[in-house]
């Protein structure tokens, strides 16, 4: 496991180009920008271009950068205005000329939520590859216990100690989005 | 709740057991959601790296900024600092964000200009030859690139003639991609590099303009499937009939 590292400091050389420092905040951040892209835009290729266009604007802007603030809002909130614009774009590219016009431009229902979405995502990227895919097979593909462990190939009580161990987790890393929520 | 009852929730819970907050259950919800599961296509860390190795040998004096690249996203390119950039590339002069548009409102007129003097006009309309052409512009991926694209039907399809300028080479292992998308989907209508410098590529498409009105042109990587990567550099509507 890599050793973390300080946002003070990785924002600095993400400024000034590092490549480990970039490379850094693209594995960290790209699977919940891309999160966020999606839920807004519902297209893949479009999602990609917003986290490239994302990181790119966060590049180009880490100079001027707060170090007391935390990373993650704010690429979040560069992100949404990344794809809520690709969003407006694609929407104008394929409503009819006589249509067009910025009040259909209306956000979304898939807007909601795109902060808890990150988090959450944020929050599977921190579980270990196989407690991960425990809880992505259990949440996402439905499957019991009994069936992941078949599927894996592991006895089942592995699935329910991974499982167990991996939901402790996700509920220690997601308590404060919920009590946000409440 | 605490965090015991909450992983207790998140693993067993169900949406209609009376234990689970309202926030649980959006959280339970958003753990079987598969935006929070599907990733970004592979090459993205490479291609980021890239647009900037580009950015900062454009202004190798300068921290940072908010100054566009001239040139391409190039995933797969080595992440230690560009070579020189070719010879046009390095006659090129940086163009600031805030001058496009005054640029571009320049080029429109001397092109409206121009078109009037040899008789047809340039920009959206029909050329000596019949076709029709139309301004494609840069995405932030690539904001000084642009292109003239000349459509012509032809017995045996669409022919697009896309008149390249300022499109960096894409690097070893990468290459661009055109399409022409609309509410049907997205159609490939061609695969170029501008490797030798700015061009005019030949494209064709099957498919009805009216319908695929919009094209666009991607970096792809060699070997990362048939879709396309999502990494726009060029974009423009083509699908207009009207002069």
């Amino acid at each position: 496991m890599a050793e973390p590292i300080d946002d003070t400091d990785l924002v600095a050389r993400f400024a000034a180009g590092d490549e480990a420092a970039v490379r850094a905040v693209y594995d960290r951040y790209a699977r919940p920008v891309f999160t966020v892209a999606l839920r807004i835009l519902g297209d893949r290729t479009l999602a990609d271009e917003a986290v490239q266009l994302t990181m790119l604007k966060a590049w180009r802007a880490a100079g001027s950068f707060d170090p007391s603030r935390e990373l993650a809002p704010w690429l979040y909130t560069i992100a949404r205005r990344v794809a809520i614009d690709l969003y407006r774009r694609d929407r104008r590219a394929d409503v009819p000329t006589e249509l067009e016009d910025d009040a259909l431009a209306v956000v979304p229902l898939s807007f909601e939520r795109t902060w808890e979405a990150w988090e959450v995502r944020a929050a599977v990227d921190q579980l270990a590859d196989e407690e991960r895919e425990v809880v992505r097979l259990a949440h996402l593909v439905g499957l019991s216990h009994r069936e992941i462990a078949e599927r894996l190939g592991v006895p089942v009580g592995t699935v329910k100690s991974r499982s167990a161990r991996a939901h402790r987790r996700l509920a220690f890393l997601l308590r404060h989005v919920a009590e946000t929520v409440e | 709740m605490n965090d015991d009852e909450l992983a207790a929730f998140l693993e067993n819970g169900s949406d209609d057991e009376p234990g689970g907050t309202v926030a649980a259950r959006e959280l339970r919800d958003l753990l079987a959601d598969e935006t929070v599961w599907d990733d970004p296509s592979p090459g993205g860390a490479d291609a980021l790296l890239a647009a900037i190795r580009a950015e900062q040998a454009e202004r190798p004096e300068q921290a940072p900024q908010r100054e566009r690249a001239d040139q391409a996203l190039q995933p797969g390119a080595p992440s230690r600092p560009q070579a020189a950039p070719t010879p046009a590339h390095a006659r090129r002069a940086h163009r600031p964000a805030w001058r496009r548009p005054a640029l571009l409102a320049a080029a429109a007129v001397l092109l409206v200009v121009a078109g009037l003097t040899a008789g047809f006009l340039v920009g959206s309309g029909r050329n000596e030859a019949g076709g029709q052409e139309f301004a494609i512009a840069g995405t932030d991926l690539a904001p000084a690139a642009s292109a003239v694209a000349t459509v012509e039907d032809q017995p045996s399809g669409v022919r697009i003639e896309l008149d390249v300028q300022d499109l960096g080479p894409a690097a070893p292992g990468t290459y661009y991609q055109a399409w022409v998308k609309g509410p049907d989907g997205l159609v490939t209508i061609g695969t170029f590099h501008m490797r030798g410098g700015d061009d005019v590529v030949d494209l064709w498409a099957g498919v009805d303009l009216e319908r695929y009105p919009t094209l666009t042109v991607t970096l792809q990587q060699e070997g990362g499937g048939q879709e396309s990567s999502g990494r726009v550099v060029l974009s423009g509507d083509i699908g207009s009939t009207s002069p």
